[in-house]
């Protein structure tokens, strides 16, 4: 009975029709509250429900719902379903190679998370499957066992493109050769780019000395990744969007955050430059001391929510981004629905000290 | 003078310091140091006042009053400097290099601190106050006898030619530093005082704290909070774990409002991050029960054991214990300082040290744990830094 109904409130998201922002919430708030119940089968979670949030199964409101540090996924193997049921377990590692997440997935998450993936990039790039290049090299997957954050994003992203094309070497030098064959060969063809944000912009953009746009009939740019590189260099979003709508001839630029932890609700951003929550998430910030929930325009630590992890306590993460929500479900200007939000980087990490630290003059 | 021992330093330290011509515990050596003293104290007084934090003790520490106790014992036997002490000084407990220096001055010895590259602003108060002095009359005798040097880290031919030069190394930096700087070469003769990786707790009379009057509980707050919040809680010597003694339910429900109510730090974000996801790890593992307020994250564990020493900037593992015996085989070798609140008399701490129980370096009151002492981690430097020579 429980399953069915469970099932019922699920298939609300995946539905055409469009979700309210009152609809969206309560439904929200009624999946979330069924995935902590049924995540507390994972014996390490139900203890963090019980010591950390004094029992809360059913949260009134969704700043209630218990929350995990996503660093804990890190630390521990957070599993809801029996060893049997395990379908894949995605271990992946940051894009600068610290300690990978363990996620473990069954057939009917690694489902919900395709489905999902599906339509909110349908919502970007339409339903047919345009000529892809990739900003990265093909080495990337190379690595056996353990896939690197960004390996995991490329994979993500080529189902929704086809004639996949890497555009850099192991050196990250730009393939001339293929990328004249690529576009002789889909001329006339909108065209799919897709890259890390800061890989895009030195790699590529840089790299491009012709005067004239790379593409005849327009496409899309997706990119990720966060813009600490590009803040360092000085560029802003707009300078970066019209960087590629001039250099390649894009009619869309699209920045997505997403994480490996949540893998399907990834967000978007729109033309006023906040990303938006999906129909399956949403998001809020906390205070990064008291982690109290924060309103709109504070700026403080991000929490993601998603229904989508139903085989790992992931549906609450409390990320160390920091972030400022701009507007509430359907108030953006863009007329997009969710709850829409920027991101400011992540929490600067805390100065070294202590006696067991010479400062890095280590003797060698 | 050219004794054999100045002839192999300055041929092997390419005449960067020359011994001063100074008995250990010299009167010349207790009157340069108290320049340096007074020095510091005026320049402390127009510091902010993280750094005045650190530089008033420091400055109390080193005047001619409080040296001259520490030489009392050592006057009266007969003692030579040990030679060129090298000394690797820690990274952020930045202060540590001017005890460090002028415990090695006080010995007669020729020094060599090596200094992290960064310079702040307390070390760099340390070093003019330093400079002037030498300027002083009490100066002249220590003239070119000390060097303070920082390089780049990839430079691993410049240590390995301090630790050629050394009579005696003063490795501070923790267990990597000491392992590493031991690897290189040296004289075969050489002494180290290592400092290793330590940590420390607090010790707490739960019927003691609860009998303090209000004003009395908020005096033992501050000066707990400056041992565990001076550099973020991660000196050596800043507690990690409270021990309460005794039923303690009531006596932590004051201490702790209290101090929540005192601090006025909350620490970086970071931190609290740090602490958050250390206390939502403990309670998943099942180990301990977590609360969280602002500034401070405490969990009440069971055992000893499965407490941790967690991220710092005030993150604290909270047990119960009934006697002090039950810490005996638990503390290991890592524990350096036990600072305790509430005892009426130190009898039952000193026999807890005596049967072995507590085995640690140092056990002072709350408030002093940051104080350093010519006794450290177990070494008494005076003895470590000086060659006894027996007459008769």
């Amino acid at each position: 009975m429980k399953d069915n109904h469970e099932r019922d409130e699920l298939a609300r998201f995946f539905e055409d029709a469009p979700l309210d922002a009152v609809t969206k919430r309560d439904l929200l708030l009624t999946s979330l509250n069924q995935l902590t119940e049924q995540h507390l089968a994972c014996e390490p979670y139900a203890r963090i429900v019980d010591r950390v949030f004094d029992g809360v199964v059913q949260a009134r409101v969704l700043s209630e719902v218990p929350f995990v540090p996503v660093r804990l996924f890190k630390s521990m193997r957070l599993s809801s379903v029996a060893v049997e049921d395990e379908f894949k377990v995605l271990v992946s590692s940051g894009t600068t190679g610290q300690i990978p997440s363990t996620i473990v997935l069954d057939r009917h998450t690694a489902n919900l998370q395709r489905k999902a993936l599906a339509r909110v990039m349908q919502t970007a790039l339409g339903v047919a499957r345009m000529p892809m290049l990739i900003v990265d090299s093909r080495s990337i997957l190379k690595q056996r066992g353990r896939f690197s954050a960004r390996a995991a994003g490329v994979l993500g992203m080529m189902n929704f493109g086809r004639d996949h094309t890497w555009l850099l070497d192991e050196e990250m030098e730009l393939d001339e050769t293929l990328l004249e064959s690529f576009l002789q060969k889909h001329r006339g063809k909108p065209i799919l780019v897709f890259g890390f944000t800061f890989m895009v912009w030195k790699y590529l953009l840089q790299r491009l000395e012709q005067p004239d746009a790379l593409f005849d009939t327009g496409g899309v740019l997706v990119h990720s990744g966060g813009w600490k590189k590009l803040v360092e260099e000085a560029v802003s979003r707009e300078a970066f969007n019209a960087e590629a709508k001039r250099r390649l001839g894009v009619d869309d630029v699209f920045n997505f955050y997403g994480m490996v932890e949540q893998v399907g609700s990834v967000f978007l951003d729109c033309e006023q430059g906040h990303f938006h929550a999906s129909r399956f998430s949403d998001v809020l910030v906390r205070d990064p001391h008291t982690l109290e929930p924060l309103g709109v325009g504070e700026r403080g630590v991000v929490e993601c929510l998603s229904v989508l992890p139903t085989s790992y306590p992931g549906h609450a993460i409390l990320t160390e981004d920091l972030g400022v929500v701009h507007h509430h479900d359907g108030e953006c200007p863009c007329g997009r629905p969710g709850t829409a939000f920027r991101l400011h980087g992540r929490i600067p990490a805390a100065e070294v000290r202590g006696c067991s630290d010479t400062h890095g003059v280590e003797a060698r | 003078m050219k004794d054999e021992l100045t002839g192999r330093m300055l041929a092997e330290s390419g005449g960067w310091v020359r011994l001063p011509s100074i008995a250990p515990c010299s009167d010349e050596s207790l009157d340069f140091l108290d320049v340096v003293a007074r020095g510091l104290r005026r320049l402390a007084a127009s510091a902010g006042s993280d750094a005045r934090r650190v530089l008033a003790p420091l400055a109390y520490w080193m005047r001619r009053a409080s040296l001259a106790t520490v030489c009392a014992r050592a006057r009266e036997e007969l003692l030579r400097p040990c030679g060129v002490v090298v000394h690797i000084a820690p990274g952020n407990v930045e202060v540590m290099f001017a005890y460090s220096w002028a415990i090695g001055v006080l010995t007669g010895n020729a020094n060599v601190v090596r200094l992290p590259s960064r310079r702040t602003e307390v070390s760099t108060l340390i070093l003019r106050a330093i400079s002037a002095a030498l300027e002083a009359p009490e100066g002249r005798a220590f003239e070119e006898s000390f060097a303070f040097i920082s390089y780049d880290s990839s430079l691993a031919s410049v240590t390995e030619r301090l630790s050629v030069m050394a009579d005696a190394r003063v490795i501070w930096g923790g267990d990597q530093t000491v392992t590493s700087i031991r690897a290189l070469p040296a004289w075969a003769g050489v002494r180290d005082v290592a400092f290793i990786d330590k940590v420390s707790l607090c010790l707490m009379d739960s019927a003691g704290v609860n009998a303090m009057a209000d004003a009395e509980l908020e005096e033992l707050a501050q000066r707990f909070i400056t041992d565990a919040w001076t550099y973020g809680q991660l000196a050596c010597s800043s507690p990690r774990t409270i021990v309460w003694l005794g039923e303690s339910t009531r006596a932590r429900a004051r201490f702790w409002e209290v101090l929540t109510e005192s601090l006025d730090e909350q620490g970086s974000q970071m931190g609290a991050m740090n602490r958050f996801v250390t206390g939502v790890e403990l309670a998943a593992r099942g180990v301990g029960t977590p609360s969280f307020s602002r500034g401070v994250t405490r969990v009440w564990v069971d055992a000893f054991e499965q407490g941790v020493d967690g991220p710092g900037e005030g993150f604290f593992c909270e047990l119960q214990i009934d006697d002090l015996g039950e810490l005996r085989d638990r503390l290991q070798r890592r524990y350096q300082t036990v600072v305790h609140g509430g005892f009426e008399t130190l009898s039952v701490l000193e026999s807890a040290v005596r049967s072995g129980a507590l085995s640690v370096d140092r056990v002072v009151p709350i408030g002093q744990a940051l104080e350093f002492g010519h006794v450290w981690d177990g070494y008494e430097l005076i003895t470590h830094l000086t060659r006894a020579i027996v007459l008769r």
